[in-house]
């Protein structure tokens, strides 16, 4: 029944990501939304290639999600420092680690880091509206 | 980076090491460009973050040096005999490593070219339809740069202040503006546009001021009407009032119609300078087969 073990596969993948995905989202909750969303597509791109290990130990996800928060922060400018993103969650990486992993991760993507996500055509489209109200445009930006 | 052979050093900057060298599989001769990883508290360096993925989305069009792979060699597991020159860096294992940018080998650049027709046995101009040939190639190389480089950001932000070698430096950006965009770049195009017909320099300034008062005594000290809010700008000062010059005197041999892209190219306003796409359809080009690009 290959139909089975494909969905048995497609569950834990899912289950994988799921993790992973809510990993980022609590390392990154004090930054720019779009910050999350680009770690989020580095993380689903490095799981595409890397493929997901068999036995995940629990402090992969997190070291995952340092990576991808840390790289996702970097390529955007934002002030930040490892530390920041690592506070909670019982895990914590020396900076060896999570270099590591950048490199693993920039790797996999071949450094393809500048994604085009739908908060890139933010501003775009802001710029196409005239708001009668400079201080609801001001809002927007 | 077991893979490569280096061969010679051909090049280096601030940033590292430039090497020629060879594919020990496929023979293919590239250029290794070494930058050190100052393996900080903070990972992997964010310039060099954004300076690869910037050169990794550029390096697919033709007039873009082309960036084959990126090596990362991490300085503990290294015997690798790319760092055999240097012993001293053995004994420093704990924080260094490399990354090496693989990029297309190319024999010469512009500016050694240029050298060559200035210098040695032979000295002799730039063909013209070489200069028109090389300078539609720079366009559509700049072109591709910008419509990539910063689609949607509408808003302009503001940038480091120091950019770009001095000579080909836009007079915006030595005024101290901080909201510089693609004009920056048409200004150095002019610059090498005129330096091919001259096989010199057009503004060989060795400071900053001394930059501006080059570009001043053949172009006219702007004023307010030529370029709004120049008099605004944080390293305005108040400059002696020259008259701006033929530019025909500067490029004789390039042609009304050359002179006139290049007047276009280095325009005061950075809003009235020329773009990369609309230079590529200036009259200057018309007698250039353009299907061979």
């Amino acid at each position: 029944m290959p139909s089975k073990i494909l969905r048995e596969i497609i569950d834990f993948d899912e289950s994988f990501r799921r993790e992973a995905v809510s990993s980022v989202l609590r390392v990154s909750c004090n930054f720019d939304p779009s910050l999350s969303y680009l770690a989020v597509n580095y993380l689903d791109r490095f799981l595409s290639s890397h493929g997901i290990p068999v036995q995940p130990k629990p402090w992969l996800f997190r070291l995952l999600a340092v990576a991808c928060v840390s790289l996702a922060a970097k390529m955007k400018e934002a002030e930040f420092c490892i530390s920041d993103i690592q506070g909670d969650g019982g895990f914590v990486f020396d900076a060896k680690t999570i270099q590591k992993m950048e490199v693993l991760i920039l790797g996999a993507l071949n450094w393809r880091m500048r994604s085009v996500t739908p908060f890139s055509f933010i501003s775009f489209f802001i710029s196409l509206f005239k708001p009668e109200d400079p201080p609801l445009k001001q809002a927007l930006k | 980076m077991e893979k490569y052979e280096k061969l010679e050093k051909v090049g280096e900057g601030t940033y590292g090491k430039v090497y020629k060298a060879k594919d020990k599989v496929t023979g293919q001769i590239v250029a290794l460009k070494k930058t050190r990883l100052e393996m900080d508290e903070e990972g992997v360096p964010p310039t060099a973050l954004r300076e690869v993925s910037l050169l990794q989305m550029l390096s697919q069009s033709l007039y873009v040096v082309r960036l084959l792979s990126v090596e990362h060699v991490d300085a503990n597991s290294t015997n690798s005999n790319l760092d055999d020159s240097d012993p001293s860096k053995r004994n420093h294992t704990n924080n260094k490593s490399n990354l090496y940018l693989v990029f297309e080998y190319l024999d010469t650049d512009l500016k050694k070219f240029i050298d060559s027709h200035r210098k040695g046995a032979n000295p002799r101009p730039l063909p013209p339809s070489l200069i028109q040939s090389f300078l539609f190639q720079l366009c559509k190389g700049v072109a591709h740069c910008h419509s990539h480089g910063r689609a949607f950001t509408v808003p302009l932000k503001s940038y480091t202040h120091e950019i770009v070698t001095l000579w080909y430096r836009a007079p915006e950006v030595l005024l101290g503006s901080s909201h510089y965009s693609t004009g920056v770049d048409m200004w150095s195009v002019g610059c090498i546009f005129a330096e091919m017909s001259r096989r010199q320099a057009l503004f060989p300034g060795d400071s900053e001021f001394q930059q501006l008062l080059h570009i001043f005594r053949l172009l006219g000290t702007p004023t307010e009407e030529q370029w709004p809010g120049v008099t605004a700008l944080r390293d305005w000062h108040v400059y002696p009032k020259w008259e701006p010059q033929n530019l025909v005197r500067v490029v004789p041999s390039l042609g009304p119609q050359g002179v006139d892209l290049l007047s276009k190219m280095l325009k005061y306003d950075p809003a009235e300078r020329i773009s990369a796409k609309a230079a590529m359809d200036h009259p200057y080009f018309d007698s250039l087969d353009k299907s061979q690009f």
